[in-house]
Order: structure tokens, then sequence, then C-alpha cells
């Protein structure tokens, strides 16, 4: 059977599926067939005209479905991305710095803000101790030789203020809090009475610090916050409102 | 235009597109409900517009129930049925008699032979991928378009009428073939018929 043949064929197949004519008028035509293969020829070119329809219908349908779950799991991923986005902006916001704090409170110590303040004094030229005791205390102190600075003031018979301060450094050089805090009482109440400030604002601070290492809070928290109220204080610039706070949260937990 | 109406032409596009904004949400929720997935409602609502265009362009569609009613209807008794081919595998019960809803003409429809299913509507697309995009155009047009021999010779440019009809021949014979290959769905085609 030749193309030409097929194609004549083909189309009286079309034209007995779609009953435009029966396969009566082409018997000539359809002779090589016989009746089992002519239904089975037209069997299978209708099942065919039917696959043709069904899948024009099925293309159109899924492009349709696809493009319609495209855009409908894009706009849920937008939901959720949004959602993420948000989540994690108040995880950083909110969580991050409460777990920050969380952290800094629990692990809030005496020690921990002594070293954030505390610095070795350096002497300055003495304004009033007697020249022999000022020149070998500041020099033993200068030269790191606290015992000695702290034997020497102890043989003292006469004890100035600026004695008084070398001697409490040195205590604090040498972790002895407990013996610097009345030195720095003694200054602070001398300059009571002499209506004077020798020392005044270094007494303070570093008294406030002994308390501090020495764990009398209370007595810590209160000469910190008058320095940090007074902005005229020396060591004022050193204080912060984080610092208070901190104090603030080991006076709580006392 | 009414919306059945509307399938009986062609393109079907914009009626489809009304189909999944208005009705796959209801048909998902009653898949969800009886224990679907998101993607088992997909398929199962492309499987049902696919009957709903099917008994409209074949006109079994009666409009004794509404598009929605009887769309959600074929979508819900088809995912009871995948449930229940999936958890019995062998079973071809057809009694549904947990059915809740009043489907009426859906509840009519029988799934005997699901020739929309997903497994044949990827064999079908799959097929026509095998004929060829130019076979698959002047078939489409010709069959489903229902476009004459003379308006086909325009849209594709070949030499002369027959010529047009020996291509057209060449590529039934193809796709019968490759039809005959897969017999299980070339007998589920011969029981369906041709649109009018």
């Amino acid at each position: 059977m030749n193309k030409r043949d097929y194609s004549e064929i083909d189309d009286i197949l079309d034209k007995i599926i779609m009953g435009k004519v029966s396969e009566d008028n082409f018997t000539d035509v359809l002779s090589g067939y016989t009746g089992d293969e002519l239904m089975k020829e037209l069997q299978t070119h209708e099942a065919a005209a039917v696959a043709i329809q069904r899948n024009a219908v099925l293309r159109q349908v899924s492009l349709v479905h696809n493009a319609y779950f495209k855009n409908r799991n894009k706009e849920a991923w937008t939901v959720r991305g949004n959602f993420r986005f948000w989540l994690s902006a108040a995880a950083i916001l909110i969580v991050v710095p409460a777990l920050i704090v969380m952290f800094l409170y629990a692990t809030n110590s005496p020690d921990r803000l002594f070293a954030s303040q505390y610095h070795t004094y350096r002497l300055n030229v003495d304004r009033t101790s007697s020249q022999s005791n000022k020149e070998l205390l500041a020099s033993n102190y200068q030269a790191g030789k606290y015992n000695e600075v702290i034997t020497q003031f102890e043989s003292l018979t006469s004890k100035s203020v600026g004695d008084k301060m070398i001697a409490a450094f040195a205590y604090m050089e040498l972790n002895n809090y407990k013996a610097a805090i009345p030195l720095f009482n003694a200054v602070i109440s001398n300059n009571i009475v002499t209506r004077e400030n020798l020392y005044q604002d270094e007494a303070e601070y570093y008294l406030a610090l002994s308390y501090l290492k020495a764990k009398q809070i209370e007595q810590s928290y209160q000469l910190f916050s008058k320095i940090y109220s007074d902005t005229e204080h020396t060591f004022n610039g050193r204080l912060n409102k984080w610092f208070i706070m901190r104090l603030k949260w080991l006076r709580e937990q006392n | 235009m009414d919306l059945a109406q509307e399938f009986l032409q062609p393109d079907i596009n914009r009626p489809v597109r009304y189909l999944y904004e208005h009705f796959f949400e209801d048909a998902a929720t009653e898949i969800r409900l009886k224990g679907g997935t998101e993607e088992d409602a997909a398929d199962i609502f492309q499987e049902a517009v696919l009957i709903l265009i099917d008994n409209i362009k074949s006109g079994k569609f009666r409009h004794e129930s509404s598009v929605k009613t009887f769309l959600v209807g074929i979508a819900h008794n088809l995912w009871l049925f995948e449930k229940r081919t999936r958890e019995r595998r062998a079973s071809r019960e057809l009694n549904f008699s947990s059915s809740e809803t009043n489907y009426s003409e859906a509840e009519n429809f029988e799934i005997g032979e699901r020739i929309f299913s997903k497994s044949n509507t990827d064999v079908i697309q799959t097929i026509f991928k095998h004929v060829g995009e130019i076979c698959s155009k002047i078939l489409v047009g010709f069959y489903y378009e229902n476009s004459s021999m003379k308006s086909l010779l325009q849209r594709f440019h070949f030499d002369n009428e027959q010529v047009l009809r020996n291509r057209k021949a060449r590529c039934m014979k193809k796709l019968k073939k490759l039809l005959t290959d897969q017999p299980e769905l070339l007998r589920q085609l011969k029981i369906l018929s041709v649109y009018e």
C-alpha cells in the first residue's frame, strides 16, 4: 500500500468514525481488509482521534494547573519567608539581647566589676607629706615594693594624708582591701574636719573599689552612685550607666 | 456565556482557570479532611477537571447539578477511590457509602476506568512527545479544532493539500503504532467516543 493509498484510507476512516459515511460506501478501497481487521483498524483510528482530543484538553489543563500551583506555592513561600524573616528579626532584636543580658546577669560579680575599673594608682608630686617620708614611701611604691611601703608606714609616728593614701594604694596592690578601707575613710574624714579636699576624689573612687572587692556592695554602690551623679568628680568619666546597673544587680543579688 | 458552554470551545484556558481559582480550595479541603495531602489534592483535582470537561464535551453533563457540585463531588469520589485503592491495593470496589455530602449527578459517576489518572495522562503526554510537535499540531487542528484541510494548509504552509493529507496520515499511523504499544491505555481509549 503506497502513501497516497494510505492517506485515502485515513481519510475514509475519518469519515467513518465521524459518522459522515458508512464503511459500506468504500468496499473497493477497503477491500484489502478482512472484517476483523477493518473493525480493529477503525477502533484504533477512533482511539487515536480520542487520544488527540483528550490530549488537546489535557495540555491546556496542565498549563493552567502548573501556573496555578506555581503562583500558589510562591505565595505560600512568601508568607513562610515573611514569617521566617520576622521570626529572625524578633530573635535578633529581642531574644539575642535578652540572652546576652541574662548571661551578663548570671556572670556578674564584684571581681568582674572591679577588674573593669581598677588601675594601679600613679603617684603625683606629693603636696602634704613630709619630705623624708614622701620620698621613701613614694620611691618604694613606684618601685613596686608594697610590703616595704606598709612596713615603713606602720613605723611612722606622724601619718599625713598623703602617707595614708600611698599606704592605702599599697594595700590595694597587695589585695588587702579591708586594710585599705579605713585609710581611705580617714582621708575623707580628715577633709571634713579640715574643710579641705586633699585626695578627696581619689579617696572616694578607690574606697568604692575597695568596698566592691571586700564585697561591701551597698557601701560601694552608694559611693559609685555619688561619683556617677557628680559630673565635676575627677573619676566621673570612668563610670557609665551600664556599670552602675551591673552594680545595682549585685546589690539585688546580695 | 455559561461556564459549561465555554468548555465547548477549543480554547478552554479561561474556564479552566476559573475552575482552579474558584473550586480548588473546596475540593482540597474535602480531600485533606479525608486524609489526603496537598499533592494528592492537586492530582485529584486535575483529574476531576478533565472528567468534567470530557463530560461536557461529550454531552454527558446534564446540568442536574452545578459545575462546582459536580466537580467537587468527582474529586471527592476520586479521592475515596484512590485512598481505598492504596489501602487495599487490589480492591476494585466502587461503592462509596461514606459520603456525607449530596453530590447527586457526581455520585452517579462511575469511576471504573480512570482514563485521566495521573499515570495515564503522563503516558499520553509522553506519546505525543514522540509523535512530534508538527504532527501534534496538525492532528489537534484536524480532530480537536475541526479545522478544514484548507485552513490547515494555510497554517502549516505545505505545498498542496495532498502533501498535507499524506503528512496527516503518516502522523496518525505513527500515533496508532505508539498507542498499540500501550494496550491498556488503548483499551481504555476505545471505550470513549470522539467529540461531536
